[in-house]
Parts: C-alpha cells; structure tokens; sequence
C-alpha cells in the first residue's frame, strides 16, 4: 500500500508534470508518435485495402499477415527494426508504421470485399461505373469494419509506442522504462496509471463516435 | 544475418528460455481456463454478473500490456509470479470474451427443450451448455496462447520470462542475432500452441464433424 | 387431467393482454389440439402447462396439483414436451438424447437400454441412428427422436408446439398419421398446438379454437364444431368446405371394404370375399398380396390404413381409374376405395351427427 501513497504523491509534485521529463511533455509526445504513425499506416493501407476488397485479390495473403503480425512480438519488431537500421527514431517510425498496417488493411479488405452483395448490384444494375459503386455504395458500406481497423490500430499504437520506449523512443513509456531502470516505483506507477487512463478513454471516444456514426448500419464491428 | 555459432554455443541456454516460456504460457492457459470455468459457472447462476464482467475485461483489455503488469507490482512483487498473474489475467480476458459471447450465441431452442424436459438451472449447465460453449473456448484459446507468447516478451522488461530476455541481451549488446532467433522461436511455438489447441479441440468436440 | 382456471397473461410494454380469464379442462387420455390465428396466445398457454411461461394470475393444475408452489422440476419430468424445432442435443447421440429423462430420473442402464428399443419400435426409427449424431438426421427422423426423447420417461401428459410445421408436407402427413397411432396404443393426455385447421380436425378429439387475447371461440369435438360453428369467427377460421374438412376426421380404416376383380402375376384370378366396387378393373397381385399394378399395365395408387379421408379425397380425383387401393402395414392388399363409397360414408356420417 505504501507504493500506491507514493505514488499519490508523485502525482502532486509540480515538476513531474511540467519540464523537459514531465508528463505533459512526455504525454504530447507520445501523441506525436502513435498520431503520425497512424496517418502513414492509414494512407498506406486503406488504398491497398479498398483495392484487395474491390478485386478480392490476395485476400488470403492479407488475412495471413494480419494473423502473423499478431503472432510477432510487437517488441521485438522494433528491436530488430533499430539493429537494422540503426538507433534513432526513424526505425521506430517504420517498425510502428509496420505494425499498425495489418490491422486496418485486413478490416478494410474484409469490409469491401464483403459488401453487402444485393446493394452492389442494385449500383451496377442503376448503371454506376465501378468507381462510382466503389464511392457510392462499397465504401459507406464498409465504414463500421475501417473504423473498427482505425480503432484497433490506435489502441495498439499506444501500447506499442509504450514498449518502444525501452528502444529509446520518447513518450510516456519512458516513464515507465526509466523508472523501472532507476528503481523509481511510484514513477512506474504513476506512469502506467497515465497510460491506462489514456487508453480507457481513446476506446470509450472510439466507441462514442462508433454509436453515433454507425446507428443505421446493420452490423457494426465491436 | 545470424552468427549460427554463437546460437550453437548458446544452445543450452536457449532451449532453457525456450521452455521457461512456454512452461509460463502453458501454466497461464491452464489456470485460466479454470477460473474462466467458474466465473462462467458464477455468471449462469447469477446473469448480473455477466454484463460487469465483460465491461470489465474490456477496459482492462484495453490497456497497455506492461502499463497493467506494472499496476499489478504493488500486490504481486517483481518476480516469476507477476509474470504468470498477469500472463493468467491476459488469457482470462481473451476467454471470457469469447466464452461469454459464445453463450449468448447458443441455440435458444436447445437450452428451451432442456428446462422443459426438466433439467435444473446447475444441471443444464453442466450437462449441456459447457459442451456446446467448447468451440468458442478452443477459439479463445487459440488466439490466448499466441497473445501471451507474444505478451512474454514484456514480461522480459519487468525481469522475468523465457525468450524475451534474449532479444534484451541482443539489444544491449547490439547483436542482431538473439533478437531473430528469439522471433523466430517465439513464432514456432505460437504455431505449435495453434497446432496442438487446435487438435485437442478437434478431438473434445466429436459431435460437429 | 389438466385445469386452467381463470388464467390471465400481459406482456410488459403492450397494453393488451395475451390471454385474458381463461379457463378450461383437458381430459385425462384426450387429444387436445389448440388452433387459432398467429398471437392468439395458444401457444403461451400452452406453455403454462408446464411453466416455461408463467400466468399473471390465475392458477394452473396438472393432475390436481397447482402449479404454484410445486417443484416444477419434478413436474416437468412427467411431462413430455416438443417443439417446432427438434431442438435435439447436438453433442449427444440419438440414444443419449432419448435417454435425457431416465437418466435424470435416475433408471438403471438395462431399463434405459429397454426403453430404448422400445420407442425405436414405437416411432419407427431406425435402429441404426441410435448411434448417429443429430446433424447426420433427416427433418423427419429428428422429429421422430424429438418425439421419443419427450415420450422417453412415458410421461401421461405430452405437450406439442407445432411439431410438424417444418417439415414437408409428404412426410407430415405420415408423421400425422403415426401420432394417430400412438395415441391408439398409449392413450396419453396430449396437448398439440397448431395453425393449420385441417391438422386440428385431423388429430384432436377436441379441438379449442381461439383467438385475439386468448379468447376460447369454441372449444368441442370436430364434429360440432364442423356443423355447429358457434360464431362467424369459428366459421371463417374453418373456412370454406367445412365437409371436405370433415373428410379429414376419418381415416380410409373407418370405410367398409370393398374389393376390385383380383388376378395373380400368372394371371390366375384370386378369390374375392367382399363386395366389389361399382367399376371394377381388375388388378394385379404378386406373390406376397401385394399390388402390382392394373390389369392393363398402368400404376395403382395405394392408401394406408391411417391415411385421412380427405387426402383420398383429392387423390381420387385424378390417379388411374379412379380408385385407390387400400394396404395394411405389411403392404399387403387390404381393399379398394372409389369415390362413390367415400361419398356413402361422408353421407352415413352426416346423417348420424344430424341431430347433435
């Protein structure tokens, strides 16, 4: 119990907040990292998704990196991503650009090619061309799946940009790292209480904006 | 790429990390299955519970693996057992999930044709519903085992757990090496956890082929 | 013998009630059928004989005793129950299945193992499937084991929630015909809900009619209700025909029996003992007594025993010649029918019901 009063007062002692190592800078740059890298992966994957789901080419080979990525070691990927390639943050960037792909690409492809099959034939049969129908009817069809992938990688981003921080990466993770380096529980826990609470609420705003967004669509992802 | 040397003289080492990590995630499964069990058998007599329940694992899914291991220091300690609570609290939140959405996805009729025949609430759980609700807890299972495979990685960073430690070893000394075999090995035993669960599942639910 | 009395049911959220003071009595060995448009509350009631759904007030008796305050667990085991699905266990064999009620009341494996056979008999099953899983069954024979697992403990109550309503019309019309059956060997209290009226007149020995708010419309033998509809709901529910419906109460085993001229394969021609039809081709027997075909090569249409008037009816308006021949359960001729005779029986079973 002594570690959680410690921790308490961490929490209550200014210069942990504020500063070069407080918790907003630390914070701001967590977002920077999982924000940037989100927007890459997604402008990477959601073309090359739409356009697997529109000729339902390679599915198999995207369903099948999705389940090896999840089976990869998000830490280890990192490692070996700075090895590589040397020890500073554009590594990092990649492995977790790499990282967060997978799972907006397998739902993108997922809902496109699976578009309700009535309705997209309805759009041929009005005499839309397949960029058209594409626009019109696949893409709104598929937005409850793209949004779930987009939710499902930020959250992974933050854990992930959490662990990077033993590659060295800024963020709040360095909280955690640190701490555990230097002994420092209640910065440890503090830390992870910071990182909890950002999760929780990325998911429950996700959730929120699922709900309103997607109320008339006949099945939304979780 | 991989100085095999230095795999070959480290041998004994790696195949001791090998086993502690799947010995860690074996141990997990296995205690958690168990709790899973009960808290569904709790969730059957008393259907309150199950809503909290799967908000609950949920939110707590939802958090960073080492930012919850971490919130479980103050009660557990840094040792080999805070690696296999948090590895069994993982693999609870992955079966819960499934089992508990399994259950509301049983067929109605059934479980309507057994009260009418006279079955007790107890009895038709034991005796129907924990046979039917097998599929979605191997389902579970499969994506458990790879989950803390890969979660033994973490564990690495609070000090304790198998092949993480090697890929800590490669990465302080800048060695590519230890950090692809301990890839390499951690995919291998996700595919034999997958091949065997998958087995085992095949031959406990004899009734859908 | 089951009592309702002053049953009243709600749904929370509608205004209305589903079942508003009802009140009835079943018989002990009675084949009850509950008919009526969908939401008529039949099935809710039903269900309130064995508490899968419980009355707002009132009370319910099932063998004099009040369903309130009793161990409905025990009770539910001495009552057989089927629904419009199978609704079989799908990890458990047929014969586990069939088995479920012994078990729980605890029979020993040889008196199981007996009863088993027993209802493989019974319903015409197969022996073979007792060791199948439900999923390898046809729609027919999962009802059939659907029916043995509720008969399993011989129960004296059966309740059926339209049991037949999904399966194809040839194999209803048989499993009708083998529910007649049963009921003439087991005489159990049955309780079978239906929407469809030809079904109703068929099988019940009462038939209760209801409608919007579980209202009783009427409640009396087919026969009464045939000639006597008490309100113009009974009447436009019955429908058109009420005579042809009438057909439907009356099995081809109720008509005398007539013959038609009888030859061997050999083209002997076989002894007659009954009076022959008013046309009279001459048909073919094999060596078992079997019917081949007519004389002249075209197909003969065969009936049942239990096979419903009304079903002979339509077919004798267009098999050849005009007659379909009757067969007992070996197969083996057992009499022919024309329309003529049916007509006889339609109007020897008006006259006698005239005056009820």
């Amino acid at each position: 119990m002594t570690v959680l009063s410690e921790t308490w007062y961490w929490f209550l002692q200014a210069n942990h907040w504020t500063g070069d190592l407080g918790l907003f800078q630390r914070f701001g740059q967590h977002l920077y990292y999982v924000l940037l890298s989100l927007v890459i992966a997604f402008v990477i994957a959601q073309p090359l998704g739409i356009l697997f789901g529109y000729w339902r080419r390679g599915g198999f080979l995207v369903i099948n990196l999705f389940n090896i990525g999840q089976a990869f070691p998000s830490l280890g990927i990192i490692l070996l991503c700075i090895i590589l390639f040397g020890f500073n943050d554009v590594p990092v960037f990649i492995a977790l650009v790499a990282l967060s792909i997978p799972p907006m690409l397998t739902n993108t492809y997922v809902g496109i090619s699976n578009a309700d099959k009535t309705l997209c034939d309805a759009a041929k049969a009005m005499g839309m061309t397949p960029l058209q129908s594409l626009l019109h009817v696949r893409i709104p069809l598929a937005m409850p799946l793209i949004f779930a992938g987009v939710r499902t990688s930020l959250l992974q981003l933050i854990a992930t940009a959490v662990v990077a921080a033993y590659a060295g990466l800024d963020g709040l993770g360095r909280l955690l790292i640190d701490g555990l380096g230097q002994r420092d529980y209640p910065q440890v826990v503090a830390g992870s209480i910071v990182i909890s609470i950002l999760a929780i609420a990325c998911e429950l705003v996700m959730a929120q904006v699922a709900r309103r967004w997607f109320r008339f669509t006949p099945n939304t992802a979780g | 790429m991989i100085d095999w040397h230095w795999a070959l003289d480290n041998s004994g080492m790696i195949v001791d990390l090998t086993l502690q990590h799947l010995q860690m995630v074996l141990l997990s499964l296995v205690i958690g299955t168990v709790i899973t069990g009960f808290l569904l058998l709790l969730s059957v007599l008393w259907p309150a519970v199950s809503g909290p329940l799967i908000t609950l694992s949920g939110v707590l899914f939802t958090i960073p693996s080492l930012a919850l291991f971490i919130l479980l220091l103050p009660w557990t300690g840094l040792s080999m057992t805070t690696s296999v609570i948090g590895l069994t609290l993982y693999s609870l939140l992955i079966l819960l999930r499934n089992v508990l959405a399994g259950m509301q996805k049983l067929p109605t009729e059934v479980l309507e044709s057994a009260r009418a025949l006279g079955y007790t609430r107890f009895r038709r759980f034991t005796d129907i519903e924990l046979f039917l609700i097998l599929p979605a807890l191997f389902a579970g299972l499969r994506i458990a085992s790879v989950t803390l495979v890969g979660l033994v990685i973490v564990t690495a960073l609070i000090g304790q757990g198998g092949l993480g430690q090697l890929m800590i070893l490669g990465f302080n000394q800048n060695f590519l090496t230890p950090i692809l075999v301990s890839l390499a090995l951690s995919l291998v035993l996700s595919l034999l956890f997958d091949l065997v669960i998958t087995r085992v599942g095949y031959h406990l639910t004899g009734w859908t082929h | 013998m089951i009592k309702l009395e002053n049953i009243s049911k709600t749904y929370p959220g509608n205004a209305h009630y589903a079942i508003n003071s009802l009140s009835m009595v079943i018989n002990d060995g009675e084949f009850c059928v509950f008919v009526g448009p969908s939401g008529c509350g039949k099935t809710t009631t039903l269900r309130m004989i064995n508490q899968l759904d419980i009355p707002d007030s009132g009370e319910v008796y099932v063998q004099g005793e009040p369903l309130s305050g009793a161990d409905i667990i025990q009770i539910r085991r001495k009552i057989g129950f089927v629904m419009q699905s199978p609704a079989l266990f799908p990890h458990r064999t047929v014969a586990e299945n069939i088995a479920t009620v012994p078990r729980l009341l605890g029979w020993d494996k040889r008196r199981i193992a007996q009863r088993i056979d027993e209802l493989v008999a019974l319903m015409s099953l197969n022996p073979l499937v007792l060791k199948r899983y439900p999923h390898q069954l046809s729609g027919g024979q999962q009802s059939r084991v659907s029916i043995a697992r509720a008969l399993a403990a011989d129960p004296p109550v059966l309740l059926m929630d339209e049991p037949f309503a999904a399966i194809d019309p040839v194999v209803r019309d048989k499993l009708q015909g083998e529910m007649l059956q049963l009921q003439a060997r087991l005489h159990k209290t049955i309780i079978l809900v239906t929407h469809d009226i030809n079904e109703a007149i068929r099988l019940g020995d009462r038939i209760a009619i209801f409608r919007e708010g579980g209202h009783l419309a009427q409640f009396d033998t087919p026969d009464n209700i045939l000639s006597h509809p008490a309100s113009d709901f009974v009447r436009d529910f019955i429908g058109p025909e009420p005579n042809l419906k009438r057909l439907g109460m009356m099995q081809v085993g109720s008509l005398p029996r007539h013959d038609v001229g009888l030859v061997s394969y050999q083209g002997h021609s076989l002894p007659g003992h009954y009076p022959l039809l008013a046309q009279s081709p001459l048909l073919v027997l094999d060596a078992n007594g079997r019917p081949v075909h007519w004389q002249d090569e075209t197909p003969v249409h065969i009936a049942e025993e239990n096979q419903s008037l009304r079903q002979v009816y339509s077919d004798l308006l267009d098999v050849p010649k005009g007659i379909v021949v009757r067969v007992n359960a070996e197969g083996s001729y057992a009499g022919a029918i024309d329309s003529g005779l049916l007509s006889d029986a339609l109007n020897r079973h008006q006259e006698r019901h005239r005056h009820d």
